[in-house]
């Protein structure tokens, strides 16, 4: 999942390429990278997943600015994650003004679109992790779901590389004891807590597998 | 898609007038995750004709076996149930690779429209009290059910929501899809179990994916309770695992803080059909109706189904009956299993009674019927997906061995049956233009006018043996258990 810096360089032109019109550039990018960008929406906006990753590549063309982080993938999560947070204050705002009434359908964990967490590990996973704080959950998923280095989670995030290692194993500490606290069977929590750090790197698999890229 | 040439049809969808056994395709109702709905006629003699509803696997779905013994076993299960609170089973059968299932017709909408038309404002306290009432004794009676050694079932539903509840115009609440109905014994590996259900409905136990039992069923019908009294979702958000958090840990409103007036008893009644613990939860669907009840007799409400009926009059007046008519441009060969098993096959089919009646385009000015329940899971995608309706009604589906087929050189044949699609929705696609014929399915014989008079099928229809007649549920069921009585 990591790539070389060859590739980093690479994936730079291409984006530059993209933006003046080559769309055999911008097709090999979304080609790498749009299964992974919907596995990254999918974790916390599900039923929103597929617009905000179209929007997000959308995006990745629409910037004329000079790149100035470490590669491309960190631009990419970092356009990932601003169209997140604006989603996620639509959202709230939404909460508060409208009734709550007829606001999305009822999700179904079958639905094709949906994460389909077979192992009960993942639910328990998935569910401590949405206790955690946002930045929280985003360092992880960045660099346990989506391999990203720290140095990339910085530019993410925009914050020095440093805090992003202290953050990281702040976030990791949290999350084990929120599935410590879980209500979970013995037997699906200890297997997690053997190896969450696994457990987490398989999630990126997990939410990418079922993805429909149109 | 790479599918056998004959069975492309189906994937564009049956065209209306497609004969599937003793089922003409009136038009397509929707699409669920895992089948396609149609509304279709049942034809009996003397020109007796009754709506069904059939439900058709999806093609890419039925080269999964996993799915294919879904859909069969969820056709086994509704058809061991006979109660007037379940949508009944009529029919199975097998339509050019595909397995379908023909479902009583409800005339009138799903507890989850019913619900969005109130746009937040609960229902009268009455309908609500009877519509769960209903669900609930439907859902003791399938609890309790015993086969034929005596034995119990074990038979849970798991999948009960408002999508899944049909009323009809009449006040008849019946429930739907036991599509991820479960029979408890049979599966004792429910610990490596996938979750099966829907996120806000599924009980904390299902959500956790233990033991499953009736009272999973009494905890969504609690939510169905809570839902239909103070028409906001008990549980709900973006992500299914924030949905499943708040299940598991039973953090919820209580129903006072949305209704004002809410009577103190009934959010006791809620309370404990969402009790996150089994075992304080209600042992049954009996003894929740049991308190209903009571508390119905005793705040003088009444929940006989007039009350229901009157208010969807008031709500949607009395909406006509489906339009059933269609013209019969095409008869395929299709093997009915219920008719292989009653000694009537092989069928080949000829054009449907009365071929000369012209479709009616009051098709097009129906209501949207509402059966949504029955689609399973993602019930109505299909009408967010105008390019769904295109693939499906932009051209005709041709219909592989057919008795009657179409000239090689004749586009007109094939685009006359084409026209009459049924268009239910202002969005879906109409044909501007004449599709061409698929060379794939072409079928070079030379019968004319299909159309206009639909041609004598070239076999004949063989003779039906006297045999005393059974019910289709009969039937039905001697396909889906052979050798039981």
């Amino acid at each position: 999942m990591a790539s070389v810096p060859d590739d980093e360089d690479q994936e730079i032109a291409l984006l530059y390429a993209w933006r003046a019109g080559d769309r055999g550039a911008g097709d090999r990018l979304m080609r790498r990278y749009y299964g992974r960008v919907l596995g990254f929406f999918r974790l916390r906006a599900m039923t929103a997943a597929e617009d905000l990753t179209q929007r997000t590549f959308l995006a990745c063309t629409e910037s004329r600015e000079r790149l100035r982080v470490s590669s491309f993938r960190a631009f990419l999560f970092g356009v990932a994650r601003n169209m997140l947070l604006k989603h996620m204050e639509a959202e709230s705002r939404k909460a508060q003004t409208m009734d709550e009434f007829g606001v999305g359908r009822p999700q179904s964990v079958l639905s094709p679109s949906g994460v389909v967490a077979q192992r009960r590990e993942h639910w328990l996973l998935l569910r401590a992790l949405d206790r955690l704080p946002d930045e929280s959950q985003t360092i992880i998923a960045l660099f346990y779901v989506q391999g990203l280095r720290a140095r990339e989670i910085a530019d993410v995030l925009g914050m020095p590389t440093s805090t992003v290692t202290t953050r990281l194993s702040r976030s990791r500490d949290t999350l084990r004891s929120e599935v410590e606290q879980l209500r979970a069977p013995v037997e699906v929590r200890r297997s997690l807590l053997s190896d969450l750090e696994t457990w987490a790197r398989s999630l990126g698999a997990l939410t990418e597998s079922e993805s429909h890229p149109r | 898609m790479n599918l056998p040439a004959n069975r492309q049809h189906t994937i564009r969808g049956l065209s209306p007038g497609t004969r599937l056994g003793r089922h003409v395709v009136v038009r397509r109702l929707g699409s669920g995750g895992m089948a396609e709905l149609y509304l279709s006629r049942l034809d009996g003699p003397e020109g007796f004709v009754k709506p069904v509803a059939l439900k058709l696997m999806h093609p890419h779905l039925s080269d999964d076996a996993h799915f294919a013994r879904m859909f069969l076993k969820e056709a086994r299960i509704a058809a061991t149930l006979e109660h007037p609170s379940i949508v009944q089973v009529l029919d199975v059968g097998e339509f050019g690779g595909e397995y379908f299932m023909a479902l009583e017709y409800v005339h009138g909408r799903d507890l989850r429209r019913i619900l969005a038309d109130q746009k937040g404002k609960p229902p009268p306290l009455g309908c609500a009290l009877r519509i769960v009432l209903e669900i609930g004794r439907a859902l003791h009676y399938a609890h309790r059910l015993r086969d034929s050694t005596g034995r119990g079932m074990g038979i849970v539903h798991r999948d009960v929501s408002p999508s899944n509840v049909l009323i009809s115009y009449q006040g008849a609440v019946k429930l739907a899809d036991f599509g991820v109905a479960k029979v408890v014994e049979r599966s004792t590996a429910t610990a490596s179990g996938s979750l099966k259900g829907k996120m806000g409905y599924m009980s904390p136990e299902q959500c956790l994916q233990e033991h499953v039992d009736a009272r999973s069923d009494v905890f969504a019908l609690g939510v169905v309770l809570y839902e239909t009294t103070t028409a906001r979702r008990a549980f709900r958000g973006e992500q299914p695992v924030a949905v499943m958090n708040d299940v598991i840990d039973g953090v919820w409103k209580a129903p006072s803080e949305l209704v004002s007036d809410y009577p103190s008893r009934l959010q006791q009644i809620v309370t404990r059909a969402l009790e996150v613990d089994v075992e304080k939860r209600y042992a049954s669907a009996e003894a929740m109706v049991e308190e209903i009840e009571a508390f119905a007799r005793e705040a003088g409400i009444d929940t006989r189904v007039e009350v229901l009926a009157e208010f969807l009059s008031e709500r949607y007046g009395q909406p006509a009956l489906p339009d059933l008519e269609v013209e019969q441009p095409e008869a395929p060969q299709i093997r009915s299993l219920v008719a292989e098993m009653s000694g009537q096959a092989p069928i080949v089919e000829g054009p449907a009674a009365n071929p000369s009646r012209r479709w009616v385009t009051g098709l097009a000015l129906m209501g949207v019927l509402a059966l949504g329940g029955l689609l399973g899971w993602q019930a109505g995608r299909s009408s967010d997906d105008p390019a769904a309706s295109d693939r499906i009604d932009a051209r005709p589906a041709p219909v592989q061995d057919m008795a009657t087929a179409v000239p090689p050189n004749s586009e007109a044949a094939v685009v006359e049956p084409a026209v009459p699609v049924a268009v239910a929705k202002p969005g879906e696609a109409q044909p501007t233009k004449a599709p061409s014929v698929d060379p794939t399915t072409e079928t070079p014989t030379a019968a004319t006018e299909p159309a206009e008079a639909a041609p004598k099928p070239k076999a004949k229809r063989r003779r039906r043996k006297k045999k005393p007649r059974k019910t289709e549920t009969e039937r039905a069921r001697e396909i889906l258990f052979p050798g039981s009585p």
